[in-house]
């Protein structure tokens, strides 16, 4: 399977933190904590599921414990490989 | 001997080879096995191990990732005559200090954990700082140890375990649960569960194991009555929750729970695809309890999963608490659930008038209830008025009082809250009871919980529950945030209504429109004054872990004036 990029994940990312969160996609901040958001540990948790879904893999389910903010999340999928940077 | 070790020895002797306890894996989907042979010689290594390193009757901190580990590390305390004090994982940074709050309430001697998590040497500098005296023990050092030390003989009356109870703000109490209390309750399950006859049973569990219902379902019922139970990660639940449903589908599997959350969290996460790949017709009782249990979330989940085999008697809505070790009420297995329809006038008076035909047609509003069933064994309960004690009639909501041989000993060293929850007196009635906070009646014998004292309103001698208050306002406008408000009473002749409401980011409305969207709703549907409205930003509301919303908490803030900018 083609490796997915990092923008169109970080876009995809914010939708799904909005909806989670009820608020409109533009403004899920990419550079602040999500638990700072208003996302709580077990969505948190749920979020690295269903990018497990996304890219097919399996990702530890603490992962945006360790990786608080959604650019410090998909920064961190590219550098093991998991997305292509950006075009 | 205590019966509860008794049942497990009595197992491990008569069939070594059955599987004990497993552990399933999400990806690749596999199960890993430990047969009630292999689970005792470990619990016995490790039993000689504690009793080696600690004196009779420490309090022995658990701290585990998911895993086997834990339910290995609790029965060898038990078999040991140590007390098991089950805590949280540390992997989420904001429950750290929830553990080191419980290491210093307990007054440990020992952690036992794992290698994984003694490795994480900057997490435990940082617990081993403020814990000085505590030692640390991975079970990896200690299933190799060959000392021969004798192991007791715990009687029933021992301490077996300290569940700690998060409460609602106060710093977390643990309850004292003795051997007998934990076999008692297992044996009350035992009976429901087979109310409609004996049958062989898997259990699956994915609820954490420091949770009383993870506890109790997933490592002690099964081992005291022999059967298998096949653990999950809690977290791998929360990522992808069809693994549990996978999980039963693979094992084939017959018993297991969750609160109500998980439920609709199935219902929310898991997509047709994957739906149409499973079997659940091996389910029989999926327990629902610790929260509140939604009608919608049973006829959903139902009808959602009838296509995969499950059968509406399943859904098993229950009720328990930490402080009758878990489980109180429900009703026979294999019974379908029970609703009432109850007119919400008659509530706020604190009686139940169910609809009939005829109010129903005239649209009366109602509020629709989930019976918990009945009491089981030994177990006694009564419906009390809380403020004059005595008991209510059968139409009469009041404080659900328990006495039985699952309540425990009371909170450990806290006397004071120990005499005012476990110590109640019942006039004519003998010896003392145990006062759960909760608001019930039993109507027909069976018990409904109507919501938790401490959360009543009581505005103009009419008691209100909060729920309706919160629902009709975010039912008004869609910039309320649906589930995401809390409605509390503050001042004393007259008491205030007060509603802290977190509003959607993008609300183009202003205050005072949706103040008066706010007042209009709750004057229409309950006909009662808002005194005061603090708007809140989105995700900002106090929560429990689980998203239920903390509205002792949000009152005490408010008292504090800590929403006076948010004010309306």
């Amino acid at each position: 399977m083609d490796r997915l990029n990092a923008s169109e994940t970080l876009q995809w990312l914010q939708q799904e933190v909005a909806s989670l969160l009820d608020l409109p996609a533009e403004q899920v901040s990419l550079e602040r904590p999500l638990a700072e958001q208003g996302l709580d540990s077990a969505d948190a948790v749920g979020l690295s599921g269903q990018l497990e879904e996304r890219l097919n893999t399996e990702l530890d389910p603490t992962l945006v414990f360790e990786y608080p903010s959604l650019q410090q999340l998909v920064d961190y999928l590219v550098s093991v490989g998991f997305l292509t940077e950006s075009a | 001997m205590s019966a509860l070790v008794d049942a497990l020895l009595q197992h491990i002797q008569h069939q070594p080879g059955a599987q004990a306890l497993g552990w399933w894996h999400a990806q690749p989907r596999q199960r890993q096995t430990l047969s009630y042979g292999e689970f005792g010689a470990a619990v016995e290594t490790l039993a000689r191990a504690l009793v080696a390193h600690t004196s009779p009757g420490a309090r022995v901190l658990l701290l585990f990732e998911p895993g086997l580990e834990f339910a290995l590390a609790f029965w060898a305390c038990l078999r040991a005559g140590r007390v098991a004090v089950p805590t949280y994982p540390p992997a989420d940074p904001r429950t750290r200090s929830r553990f080191l709050e419980i290491a210093k309430d307990a007054q440990a001697e020992l952690t036992l954990t794992s290698r994984a998590i003694l490795k994480q040497s900057q997490l435990v500098r940082w617990l081993m700082g403020s814990l000085r005296r505590m030692r640390w023990l991975s079970v990896e050092d200690l299933t190799g140890y060959t000392g021969t030390e004798a192991l007791p003989t715990s009687p029933d009356d021992s301490l077996a375990l300290l569940q700690y109870t998060s409460g609602s703000t106060a710093t977390p109490r643990g309850v004292m649960l003795s051997h007998a209390n934990l076999y008692a309750n297992v044996m009350a399950l035992n009976a429901a569960r087979i109310a409609h006859g004996e049958r062989d049973e898997h259990f699956v569990c994915w609820v954490p194991l420091y949770h009383d219902m993870g506890l109790i379902s997933g490592v002690v019922m099964p081992l005291v009555l022999g059967f298998p139970s096949t653990l999950l990660s809690p977290l791998h639940f929360l990522q992808q929750p069809v693994r549990w449903l996978q999980a039963l589908h693979d094992c084939r599997g017959t018993i297991s729970a969750g609160p109500n959350f998980a439920y609709a969290l199935c219902l929310r996460r898991i997509k047709p695809e994957q739906r149409a790949e499973l079997d659940l017709s091996h389910w029989r009782v999926a327990l629902n309890g610790a929260e509140q249990v939604m009608p919608d979330t049973l006829r959903q989940f139902t009808e959602t999963f009838a296509p995969c085999g499950l059968r509406p008697e399943t859904l098993y809505p229950s009720y328990g608490l930490a402080e009758s070790t878990v489980f109180v009420a429900g009703n026979a297995c294999g019974t379908l659930p029970v609703t009432l329809s109850v007119a919400s006038e008659s509530l706020q008076q604190h009686r139940v008038v169910p609809l009939t035909a005829e109010t129903e047609a005239a649209g009366l509003a109602s509020r629709t209830l989930v019976s918990v069933g009945q009491t089981w064994g030994a177990a006694r309960l009564r419906v009390v008025d809380p403020d004059t004690q005595t008991l209510c009639s059968e139409a009469q909501i009041g404080e659900i009082w328990l006495q039985g041989p699952s309540i425990g000993r009371g909170y450990w060293q806290r006397p004071d809250d120990t005499a005012q929850t476990f110590a109640a007196q019942l006039a004519g009635e003998d010896g003392h009871w145990l006062r759960t906070g909760d608001l019930g009646f039993v109507w027909q014998g069976q018990l409904f919980v109507t919501g938790r004292i401490k959360e009543l309103l009581i505005l103009n001698g009419q008691n209100y529950y909060p729920e309706p208050i919160e629902q009709a306002v975010q039912a008004a406008d869609p910039d309320f945030r649906t589930g995401c408000g809390a409605a509390f009473a503050v001042g004393q002749n007259p008491e205030q209504l007060v509603l802290v409401q977190e509003v959607r980011k993008q609300s183009r409305q202003s205050p005072q429109v949706l103040l008066q969207k706010a007042r209009e709703a709750i004057n229409q549907s309950l006909g009662l004054p808002l005194s005061q409205l603090a708007l809140l930003p989105a995700g900002t509301l106090p929560k429990t872990s689980s998203g239920k919303v903390q509205r002792r908490r949000c009152q005490q803030a408010y008292l504090k004036g800590k929403y006076k900018r948010w004010i309306v």
